[in-house]
C-alpha cells in the first residue's frame, strides 16, 4: 500500500510572472502508475504548473511536496533520479549520438569524479530498446527527424528511471504515427515501469484516448480533476476552451472525443 | 560515457584513437619546428641533435655551445611559452561557448583579454613596493580583470534569461574597446609607449619566461579542473533547464567555469598579452573533427590551441624576418574570416 504521502503533490501552490499570477492555488497530485493529462486554454498556466512540479520553479505560494518531502529541501541530483522531465525546448541540430544523449539520463546518478557503472549502462540499453533506438544508437542526433529526436528525449528521460516522469505537449509537432507510437510507449511505461506521467497535452481526443485523469486549467485555476471521459461529457467544462464543440464517442472505444463545429458565418 | 553504453562501430573507434593521437603528434612536430626558426641559423639537424641530446639521448656535441645556448634557453622556452598559451586559450575558448551557450564565445572577443591586459598593466606601472611580489601580481591582477571583465560583459547581455549572440557581441566590442584604451593610457602615461604594441597586438617577446614554472602547472590544473567537468558540460549543450532537469546545479557550474577560463586567459595574457581569436577558431575546428564531447573536446582544444599558436608565432617570426609581426596580428589574419564565416552561419541559425 502506498503511504498518504507517496506521490508528486502540489499544495495551493501559485506563481506570478512580474506580478501577474499564472497559477492561482492549484492543489494537484500524481501517483506512481497514474497517468493525467494537463489541458487548458492557451496561457492558463498549464506549463508553469509543470514546471513548479518538477522544481525549476519555486512556488510563490503554496508548496510541492514529493513524498511528502518539500521539492525546494530535495537535493538536486536526488530531485533528477526520481522525476524526469521531457522539455520542448532542445537544440535540434544537437551533434551528439543518440546512444551519448540516452545516456546524459544518468547524469544524476553519478559523481563528479565517478564513471558509469554496470548499472548505469544496463539503464542506457534499456532505454534504447524500449524505445526502439538501438538501430539509431549511433546516429547523430541532428541528422533525426522530429519524431525521432522526440523518442531519443523520452528514452533519456527513461534512463533516469525515475518515478514520475513529466512532458511539456510531448504530441506537438508530431505526425500521427509518431503521437501513435508516443503515446503507446507512454502507456507501455505505466504499465511495466509504474511510472506516474503527467503531460500538457492541447490535443484533447488524445487526451481522452490514452489519459485517464484530466486535469483541466483556466485562468491559472485548476477548475476540473477527475476521470478524463467524464470531464469531456460535462459541457460546463468544455465551455473553458471558448470554441463551439460536438462531443461523439470514439467509435471503438467509446471514449468522448471532441470535435471543433463550423460557424455558419464562414460557410 | 556512451562508447560504454553501447560499443561504437569497430571503423570509427579506430579512426577515433588516430584522431586523437594525431594531435599530440603534430604538437611535438610543431615544436621541433618552431625551435629551428630564428634569426640566427642553425642547420634544422643540428636542432635536432641538440634537443635530443639534451633529452639525454648519447652523442657527441659537435656543435658550438652559443648555439646550444640559443636553442635551450631562448628558442626553446619561447615555443613551450606559445604552446601552453595556445592550449590554455583553446580551453578557456571551449569552456566560454559551453557555458555562455554562444558559438562566438572567445576570451578575445567577449573582453577577457583585455580585462587581463588591464590587470597587467596596472600590475606593471604599480610602485616598487607592490611589485616586490614579482610575477605574482601580475598575475593575479590579470586574472581580476578578466574575470570581472567577464562578469561584467556576460551581465549586460543577458536579458530574460537568455545572452543573444550579437549582445554579447556588441557588449564585449565596447568593454574590449575600452579597457585596450585604458591599458594604452596607463603606459604612455608611465612612459612604456613601446609596451603598448606588444601586449595589445600579442607577442610572445612579452614573456619573463621565469614565470613558465609557476604559470605552466597553473594552466595545467585549470584545465585538468575543466576536464573533470567534461560530462556536466554536455548536458548543459541540451540546454539550461534540461541540464537542471538532470540534476547538474547550472549556475555553479557556469560561475566555476567562468573562473577557470578567466585564469586561463589571464595565464595566456601574462605570458604574451592580447593573442585574438584562438578561443574561437580552435575549439570550433576541433569540435567539426572530434564532435561535441568535453572528454575529447578539451584535450583537443588544448593541444590544437598549442599547435596553432606555436604555428602562428614561429610565422611571425619568418615571414618579415628580420621583423618579427605581431603574434596576435597572424592568429588575426587566420581568426577574424574564421569569425564572419561562424557570425554568418548563427545569423542564418539563431535568426538574430
Amino acid at each position: 500500500m502506498l503511504s498518504e504521502d507517496t506521490g508528486l503533490r502540489a499544495a495551493s501552490a501559485s506563481y506570478a510572472y512580474d506580478g501577474d499570477v499564472v497559477v492561482h492555488e492549484v492543489s494537484f497530485g500524481l501517483q506512481p502508475g497514474a497517468m493525467v493529462a494537463i489541458a487548458g486554454p492557451n496561457g492558463s498556466g498549464k506549463t508553469t504548473l509543470l514546471k513548479m512540479l518538477s522544481g525549476i520553479y519555486q512556488p510563490m505560494g503554496g508548496e510541492v511536496y514529493l513524498d511528502g518531502m518539500q521539492l525546494s529541501n530535495v537535493p538536486a541530483r536526488r530531485l533528477a533520479c526520481r522525476v524526469a522531465v521531457v522539455t520542448r525546448h532542445i537544440d535540434p541540430k544537437l551533434m551528439f549520438s543518440v546512444a551519448e544523449i540516452v545516456a546524459m539520463g544518468r547524469t544524476p546518478y553519478i559523481a563528479l569524479l565517478g564513471s558509469p557503472g554496470s548499472h548505469d549502462r544496463h539503464a542506457i540499453r534499456e532505454a534504447l530498446a524500449f524505445c526502439e533506438l538501438e538501430h539509431l544508437a549511433h546516429r547523430r542526433f541532428g541528422e533525426l527527424s522530429g519524431g525521432e529526436q522526440q523518442r531519443v528525449m523520452l528514452a533519456m528521460a527513461l534512463a533516469q528511471e525515475a518515478d514520475y516522469l513529466l512532458l511539456d505537449e510531448p504530441t506537438v509537432h508530431l505526425d500521427l504515427h509518431h503521437q501513435y507510437e508516443l503515446l503507446e510507449l507512454l502507456c507501455k511505461l505505466r504499465t511495466n515501469r509504474h511510472t506516474g506521467i503527467a503531460a500538457v497535452m492541447h490535443d484533447l481526443n488524445l487526451a481522452s484516448l490514452y489519459f485517464d485523469r484530466l486535469a483541466l486549467m483556466q485562468a491559472g485555476r485548476l477548475v476540473a480533476d477527475a476521470d478524463a471521459a467524464e470531464i469531456l461529457r460535462r459541457p460546463e467544462c468544455l465551455s473553458v476552451f471558448q470554441a463551439p464543440l460536438s462531443v461523439v464517442a470514439h467509435p471503438r472505444s467509446g471514449v468522448p472525443q471532441v470535435l471543433l463545429e463550423r460557424s455558419n458565418n464562414s460557410r | 560515457m556512451a562508447e560504454s553504453a553501447l560499443p561504437p562501430a569497430h571503423s570509427s573507434s579506430t579512426r577515433a584513437a588516430l584522431l586523437v593521437l594525431a594531435l599530440p603528434l603534430a604538437l611535438v612536430v610543431a615544436l621541433v619546428l618552431a625551435t629551428m626558426v630564428g634569426s640566427v641559423s642553425i642547420p634544422p639537424q643540428e636542432t635536432v641533435q641538440i634537443l635530443l641530446h639534451r633529452l639525454g639521448l648519447p652523442g657527441e656535441a659537435t656543435w658550438p655551445t652559443t648555439d646550444q645556448t640559443i636553442i635551450w634557453e631562448v628558442r626553446l622556452p619561447r615555443v613551450i611559452a606559445a604552446a601552453l598559451v595556445g592550449g590554455a586559450l583553446g580551453v578557456a575558448g571551449t569552456l566560454f561557448q559551453a557555458v555562455l551557450r554562444n558559438p562566438l564565445a572567445d576570451p578575445y572577443v567577449i573582453g577577457t583579454s583585455a580585462g587581463a591586459q588591464l590587470g597587467v598593466a596596472i600590475a606593471l606601472v604599480l610602485p616598487a613596493e607592490v611589485a616586490f611580489l614579482g610575477f605574482g601580481s601580475i598575475q593575479l591582477l590579470a586574472f581580476i580583470g578578466a574575470l570581472a571583465t567577464v562578469l561584467f560583459v556576460y551581465t549586460i547581455a543577458r536579458t530574460g534569461g537568455r545572452t543573444p549572440v550579437i549582445t554579447l557581441l556588441l557588449a564585449g566590442f565596447v568593454v574590449s574597446s575600452f579597457l585596450i584604451s585604458g591599458t594604452s593610457f596607463l603606459l604612455s602615461a608611465t612612459n612604456r609607449m613601446n609596451q603598448v604594441m606588444t601586449w595589445t597586438m600579442g607577442s610572445m617577446d612579452v614573456s619573463d619566461l621565469k614565470q613558465l614554472a609557476t604559470t605552466g602547472p597553473l594552466m595545467f590544473l585549470a584545465a585538468g579542473l575543466s576536464y573533470l567537468l567534461s560530462p556536466r558540460l554536455d548536458v548543459v549543450l541540451l540546454g539550461e533547464e534540461q541540464a537542471a532537469h538532470l540534476g547538474v546545479r547550472v549556475e555553479r557550474l557556469k560561475l566555476v567555469c567562468i573562473v577557470l577560463a578567466s585564469l586561463l586567459t589571464a595565464l595566456a595574457v601574462t605570458l604574451a598579452g592580447v593573442v585574438a581569436f584562438v578561443g574561437l577558431v580552435v575549439p570550433h575546428t576541433a569540435r567539426l573533427i572530434y564532435g561535441p564531447r568535453h572528454r575529447i573536446l578539451i584535450p583537443a582544444a588544448a593541444c590544437g590551441g598549442a599547435v596553432f599558436v606555436v604555428a602562428a608565432d614561429a610565422l611571425s617570426r619568418l615571414v618579415l624576418a628580420p621583423t618579427v609581426v605581431p603574434l596576435g596580428a597572424v592568429t588575426a589574419l587566420v581568426g577574424a574570416p574564421f569569425f564572419l564565416h561562424l557570425l554568418r552561419r548563427s545569423r542564418r541559425d539563431y535568426a538574430v
